[in-house]
């Protein structure tokens, strides 16, 4: 997976629109488990998913505010992802190392990005993208380098890693789509479809439709693909 | 998994199943410490034996009825079963719950018995309820000869305290720990003043991450029926369990650098150097991966 995954990558892991102010939405990136948020400001973040007072999984706490809370105890984490409250003991300022372990993240072409490692500060996103909208996410059961292998055999190029450029020929049009693989696990992935629009508002969701329709099929051939070659 | 070889989990007594489910002539076939068993009543007395992978009966084990409960051992217990003298008292009542599987280990599951301060976030509006989260300063020490981990002077703001309370109260407890699986806690009783409620849980450890929970209580309570006695301390159980079955890792960190703790957590903080002293590591968190748990 090394070879077309880099951990110090940036990998998108959802639909900037799928993760609403107040939400809390579990992650995960080559296995490890990532809880990703956004606060009533309208930040978004990706922590390990684990408190760390008692190990419970972040991804079913609460939003209160711009504060992370933790389903088991109520601990309050601020964006900086420090503990600002502890309500079994409400006098103590919770001392500085009691903080969540984050990782780098941030928003481009509609998608929330993070990374297993320590990329550039920038966000590389999706290449030539200046028009292009998020369409959906796909679960796919196949293993990330299966994924980058059927897009080896239908011409689509790979200029940055996890991110498949192609062209698709839908009704007589030629769209641009970007598809931004997520390294799930040694086993599964999820891909992340984007598309290049060029016509007017209203063109958007037809257009998503579309491309999502495309997607699935993808999806299908893959897990089919991979399927057979795990029964020979 | 196979059986463990942790000395100190086999020299345990076990609560492995009701009386009242094995009397009626039903066998319980289940699971100890990785061994596959079978409990049965032979006439009055409980018997426990091992079941062979190939579906045969294997060694026998000692086996005694107890609190409603039939208790087992796959090893020498160095004690027994803890002594609960107020089971003789009159007028109360064994309300005995039936055994929840939880997918947990049994440390998680007896740690978090003694938690307080999850009472208003995991049992909202019934143990507890924001904004009075603070669990107040509580006494805990090791009990000699016993060898119990005790948390005393314990109290808690709670809206809704016991299937028969009506209001608030601010509820007294008391916590007590007999064995790494078996707990007991005190509480100030709604209906009698002065009188304590007993609640307690009896964790089969089946494996490393998976057991079943056998709970009771022992209150003085002439009104409630005995449904509404069980539903409540079910759906108590039933918070716990979304809690229990997502900690990571499973296995419990014995090692006080793993996670971090505050004076609140108190009595889990000596339950784990209790834990840590007697050498146990069935269903503990091992930093050197071995860790069946984690």
């Amino acid at each position: 997976m090394a070879e077309h995954f880099p951990r110090d990558a940036w990998y998108a892991v959802g639909g900037a629109a799928m993760l609403a102010e107040g939400e809390i939405m579990p992650v995960k990136l080559f296995g490890k488990e990532r809880v990703a948020w956004r606060g009533d400001d309208g930040e978004s973040h990706v922590w390990h998913n684990r408190c760390i007072h008692r190990g419970m999984r972040l991804q079913f706490g609460f939003v209160d505010g711009d504060r992370l809370a933790c389903r088991y105890h109520g601990w309050r984490f601020g964006g900086d992802a420090q503990c600002k409250k502890i309500p079994a003991q409400p006098t103590l300022a919770p001392p500085d190392d009691f903080r969540i372990p984050v990782f780098q993240s941030a928003e481009k072409n509609g998608l929330v990005w993070t990374t297993a490692g320590t990329p550039g500060a920038n966000v590389t996103g999706l290449p030539d993208s200046e028009n292009f909208v998020f369409c959906r996410s796909l679960a796919v059961h196949a293993p990330p380098d299966a994924v980058v292998e059927h897009f080896g055999n239908m011409d689509a190029s790979i200029t940055t890693p996890g991110i498949l450029s192609a062209i698709l020929n839908i009704e007589g049009a030629d769209v641009p789509v970007a598809v931004a693989i997520q390294p799930v696990s040694a086993d599964k992935s999820q891909i992340h479809v984007t598309a290049g629009q060029a016509g007017a508002e209203n063109a958007i969701q037809p257009l998503r439709l579309r491309v999502s329709a495309w997607a699935r099929r993808l999806r299908d051939t893959i897990e089919n693909q991979t399927e057979k070659e795990d029964s020979e | 998994m196979t059986r463990t070889t942790d000395k100190v989990a086999l020299n345990e007594w076990q609560a492995v199943g009701t009386v009242e489910e094995i009397i009626s002539g039903k066998r319980r076939n289940t699971r100890l410490l990785g061994q596959d068993i079978i409990v049965e009543m032979d006439g009055e007395i409980p018997r426990m034996f091992e079941n062979n992978a190939n579906g045969g009966i294997g060694t026998e084990h000692p086996a005694q009825a107890l609190y409603g409960h039939i208790w087992t051992t796959l090893g020498t217990p160095v004690k027994a079963p803890l002594d609960m003298p107020e089971f003789k008292e009159d007028g109360r009542r064994l309300v005995v719950c039936g055994a929840l599987t939880v997918r947990a280990s049994a440390l998680r599951i007896v740690e978090n018995f003694l938690d307080m301060a999850h009472f208003p976030y995991v049992h909202t509006g019934i143990l507890g309820e924001e904004p009075i989260t603070a669990v107040n300063d509580y006494k805990i020490e090791i009990r000699e000869p016993e060898d119990e981990v005790w948390a005393t002077e314990c109290s808690f703001f709670q809206p809704q305290a016991a299937a028969s309370a009506d209001d608030g109260q601010v509820s007294q407890y008391m916590y007590r720990v007999s064995s790494p699986f078996v707990t007991v806690l005190y509480k100030t009783c709604p209906v009698v003043e002065g009188a304590w409620d007993l609640v307690g849980i009896f964790v089969q450890p089946k494996d490393e991450a998976e057991c079943d929970v056998h709970t009771f209580m022992l209150v003085l309570d002439e009104t409630s029926t005995m449904s509404d006695l069980v539903h409540f301390q079910q759906e108590i159980f039933l918070q716990d369990r979304s809690i229990l079955e997502n900690q990571i890792p499973p296995g419990l960190p014995l090692d006080p650098m793993d996670e971090i703790a505050i004076k609140a957590d108190g009595s889990s903080m000596l339950y784990r150097r209790w834990l840590r002293n007697k050498g146990l590591t069935f269903g503990t968190h091992r930093g050197d991966g071995s860790s069946q748990a984690a």
